[in-house]
């Protein structure tokens, strides 16, 4: 039984709800913050790759109790409107997004960089964490 | 407490001091003096006497120093203390000196920071035990290109496979085009043709993988248990092997190949494997053997020799070499 406020790591490899969305790598649960890391890779479908940002109202919710918990900070992507060029539709990026720390009991998580947005929103919805597939970290 | 490599000079200008017994007691200015003489430039009284609190400290150094008001200079407690407590043969401070300035040139910036300071503490010992010692001129060079990825995990993934601490990270494979989070039990850190890879369980693949460094994301240690590699598997993996991503589906078997007069004898000095065996042809041309479990590795270094190398057995591992002849 893993006791609360220690530092958790659930490895996730969720697929976002479009084709261009990251995949959602990790969630990262510690007593001061929550971090989420992603992986993105560039497709086709954009002149050289296209781009990335994401947006600074990005939260996460908590299903059950609609709680959210809004973007604090960004690392390896930047923050709407400015974004990334890519420079091929063969690269890829590695990011991190945080945010407050949420409770350490199992959840289901809606990660919503945008309300109704379409396919090209990194949403991600009822993402279930379940506290016996935590793992801790050192 | 990490010493740094000036201070650590003036510790040993300080130790040089109170182990003499010819001059017993120096004075904070004799220390000074000697200071100003054996190192470039003249600490002040401040940093000599925070020097010496420092040096007392039981995480720095322990020495037993204290002032004498009798004879107004500092002495050592216990006259059989000194910083360098373990004697050395002539003998040994050459293989010494070999040997930093092979770990200076190939593993300075290459390793890390934490293992450079440490290499650091060394040479200034070094450098001024051992004033002829130029350290400056460099005499083994490397192909070490600075600026590849991945070595600001090196020290998470060392002490990872020290302490045998499974890891999470995220990996992108170069193939698939694919992230994964991933959980691998680390076994060890290789080196090949300049890059580095992690040796490790995977629980995803469930079986001994390769990690390029160079594609690994953020490795975090886990509080989880280790899962132990069988130790013959864990010594076919990494020794049977020119490279280090063994084919999928293949064992340990006997290749032969022949090569041209041309690079035999590339071959015969450096063999690829401590497995080689050559029998040469009168012409000059030989035919090679080696028993390792084939690899994307040596399939790339057989085909880069085109038509100088011709594989002979194994006949699938001929047909997968031969397009370039």
């Amino acid at each position: 039984m893993i006791k609360k406020n220690k530092k958790l790591v659930f490895n996730l490899n969720v697929i976002g709800h479009g084709e261009s969305n990251p995949i959602l790598l990790r969630i990262s649960l510690y007593p001061e913050i929550t971090k989420i890391d992603f992986g993105y890779v560039t497709t086709d479908k954009y002149n050289y790759g296209g781009w990335i940002k994401i947006a600074p109202e990005t939260f996460i919710e908590n299903t059950v109790t609609k709680e959210r918990f809004v973007l604090t900070n960004a690392v390896g992507i930047t923050l709407a409107p400015a974004k990334r060029n890519f420079e091929s539709n063969k690269d890829w990026q590695y990011f991190s997004l945080y945010f407050p720390p949420i409770p350490q009991k199992d959840c289901t998580l809606n990660i919503i960089e945008k309300i109704k947005g379409n396919k090209n929103d990194f949403n991600y919805y009822n993402v279930p964490l379940k506290m016996e597939n935590a793992i801790e970290v050192k | 407490m990490a010493i740094s490599k000036s201070a650590y000079k003036r510790y040993r200008v300080i130790d040089k001091l109170l182990r003499n017994k010819f001059k017993p007691y120096p004075t904070i200015d004799g220390i000074l003096e000697a200071c100003e003489d054996s190192l470039d430039y003249a600490p002040s009284l401040d940093t000599l006497e925070k020097d010496i609190r420092n040096m007392k400290q039981a995480d720095v150094l322990d020495a037993p120093i204290e002032y004498c008001r009798k004879n107004k200079g500092y002495w050592y407690t216990n006259p059989n203390y000194s910083i360098n407590s373990i004697p050395l043969t002539e003998e040994d401070i050459t293989t010494i000196k070999e040997a930093l300035d092979l770990i200076k040139n190939i593993g300075g910036k290459r390793v890390n920071e934490r293992f450079s300071e440490a290499i650091q503490k060394i040479l200034a010992t070094y450098s001024e035990e051992f004033p002829d010692g130029n350290s400056q001129r460099k005499i083994i060079q490397t192909d070490y290109v600075e600026g590849a990825k991945g070595y600001e995990n090196f020290n998470t993934l060392y002490e990872a496979c020290k302490n045998q601490n499974p890891i999470s990270f995220a990996h992108y494979s170069y193939n698939s085009r694919e992230f994964k989070a991933l959980i691998v039990h680390p076994i060890l850190l290789k080196e090949f043709e300049n890059r580095w890879y992690l040796i490790g369980y995977s629980e995803t693949h469930h079986a001994i993988r390769t990690f390029g460094l160079d594609r690994m994301y953020e490795p975090v240690a886990l509080k989880r248990k280790y899962i132990e590699s069988n130790t013959n598997e864990v010594e076919s993996y990494c020794n049977d092997i020119y490279g280090v991503y063994p084919l999928e589906n293949q064992t340990k078997q006997s290749i032969r190949f022949i090569t041209s007069i041309k690079i035999t004898n590339y071959f015969e000095a450096y063999p690829i494997h401590v497995t080689q065996k050559g029998e040469k042809n009168e012409s000059g041309s030989s035919f090679f053997t080696i028993e390792v479990v084939p690899s994307i590795e040596l399939i790339r270094l057989f085909r880069s020799y085109g038509r100088n190398l011709e594989v002979i057995h194994p006949n699938w591992l001929r047909e997968q070499t031969k397009t370039l002849l």
